[in-house]
């Protein structure tokens, strides 16, 4: 069972990386909600940087946790709510 | 290089009000912030404290007006709204105070800002801090009423850089004065970078010529690329928001140096960018290169 700690940290660590990929993918980003293929457009670095939140966390808290695409919602995507897209319906 | 002026540490003009010096301190603040997540892995602590502290004491000299005032006089920056002052030229450019040299081979050279301002309206869209005035605050410059220096040179190794007007500047008539002399070597290219056109040196097509569809892109084939459009790893860094330490790393493959794939991938796909190479051939063909060497 993970601490509140542990939680904390993987957290933070979800949203360091969504943050670092949202940063440097700008105009893929754009263009990937703009097309309404987000997820494909950036399925190299989005599971680039889940292998890295997998590698960092614990297992259980892997599995019965979802920091990791809540922080690529959160970070990359909804903040981008401005962009015209087929992605918000 | 002379170290940057307290009004860059700010991301500011030398015309800057008191309010725009507090909020500048306060963006930049929560930006360098310890805490903050967007330099994850962009800077180490280290650098984060010092730059912190930079700003802090840039801050602490522009919010007094006394110490402001003798900082300005120290660095040659004549009171915004005195007579005889352009503004523009202290004030819309963060670096106008620090004059750079202008690239081997080009004269800076009295001439044409209202014309090319009148005949290119419109098209002046230039980014204030891609802009630093070649004429020197030395001679005096900035008290005179006379017209500005027509070239602007971001650095040597940047080679030309003048702002959007420049072909109107060269298509219009100009009288012998006017005219913008440039070296044998000095084969330029028009290009658009941060909503601004700049003129550069054109790369050596040898090795442009040499790149397609195929090309594994290696450390040294980055740097070369980047050396032969004449940018420096300073003005990547700068540009693309990517770490020097990181640029350097990659150029020098020193793998063992460079962060985490997800991380690496943006930084390639940003440095291709910037030098106008195919982001995603970059990306891939420099992870395959770091993945045979078996490092991660």
């Amino acid at each position: 069972m993970a601490t509140d700690e542990e939680k904390k940290k993987a957290n933070r660590l979800a949203r360091a990386i969504a943050s670092d990929i949202s940063l440097y993918n700008e105009e893929k980003i754009v263009k990937g909600i703009e097309a309404d293929n987000f997820f494909e457009a950036l399925e190299a670095e989005l599971e680039e940087g889940r292998d890295l939140y997998r590698s960092r966390v614990s297992p259980d808290l892997f599995r019965t946790s979802n920091y990791y695409d809540r922080a690529v919602v959160d970070i990359i995507v909804r903040s981008r709510g401005h962009i015209r897209s087929k992605l918000w319906l | 290089m002379s170290r940057e002026t307290h009004y860059q540490a700010l991301e500011l003009g030398g015309s800057a009000t008191p309010a725009e010096i507090r909020q500048a301190y306060e963006r930049l603040s929560s930006v360098f912030d310890l805490d903050s997540l967007a330099l994850y892995t962009l800077v180490t602590p280290e650098e984060q404290g010092r730059a912190l502290q930079r700003i802090r004491e840039a801050y602490r000299i522009l919010s007094d007006p006394e110490a402001r005032a003798a900082y300005d006089y120290s660095i040659g920056v004549v009171e915004a709204g005195s007579p005889g002052v352009v503004e523009d030229d202290i004030g819309a450019a963060p670096n106008a105070i620090e004059s750079a040299p202008p690239a081997a081979g080009l004269q800076a050279i009295p001439a044409v800002e209202s014309h090319v301002e009148h005949s290119a309206a419109g098209l002046h869209a230039k980014s204030p801090s891609d802009e630093v005035h070649a004429d020197s605050q030395s001679d005096g410059g900035h008290e005179e009423s006379p017209p500005a220096p027509e070239l602007r040179a971001g650095s040597a190794a940047d080679g030309l850089h003048a702002d959007s007007s420049l072909a109107e500047t060269q298509a219009a008539p100009l009288d012998d004065e006017e005219v913008m002399v440039l070296g044998d070597e000095d084969v330029i290219e028009i290009v658009e970078s941060g909503g601004a056109l700049i003129a550069q040196p054109l790369a050596a097509p040898s090795i442009l010529e040499a790149i397609d569809g195929e090309t594994e892109f290696t450390g040294a084939l980055l740097q070369a690329v980047r050396e032969a459009r004449g940018i420096s790893l300073k003005e990547v860094s700068e540009r693309t928001r990517v770490g020097m330490n990181h640029l350097q790393s990659i150029e020098a493959e020193s793998f063992e140096l460079l962060p985490e794939r997800v991380f690496l991938r943006g930084f390639l796909q940003t440095y291709a960018r910037e030098l106008r190479l195919d982001p995603a051939r970059v990306a891939e063909t420099y992870l395959r290169r770091r993945e045979s060497r078996s490092i991660r």
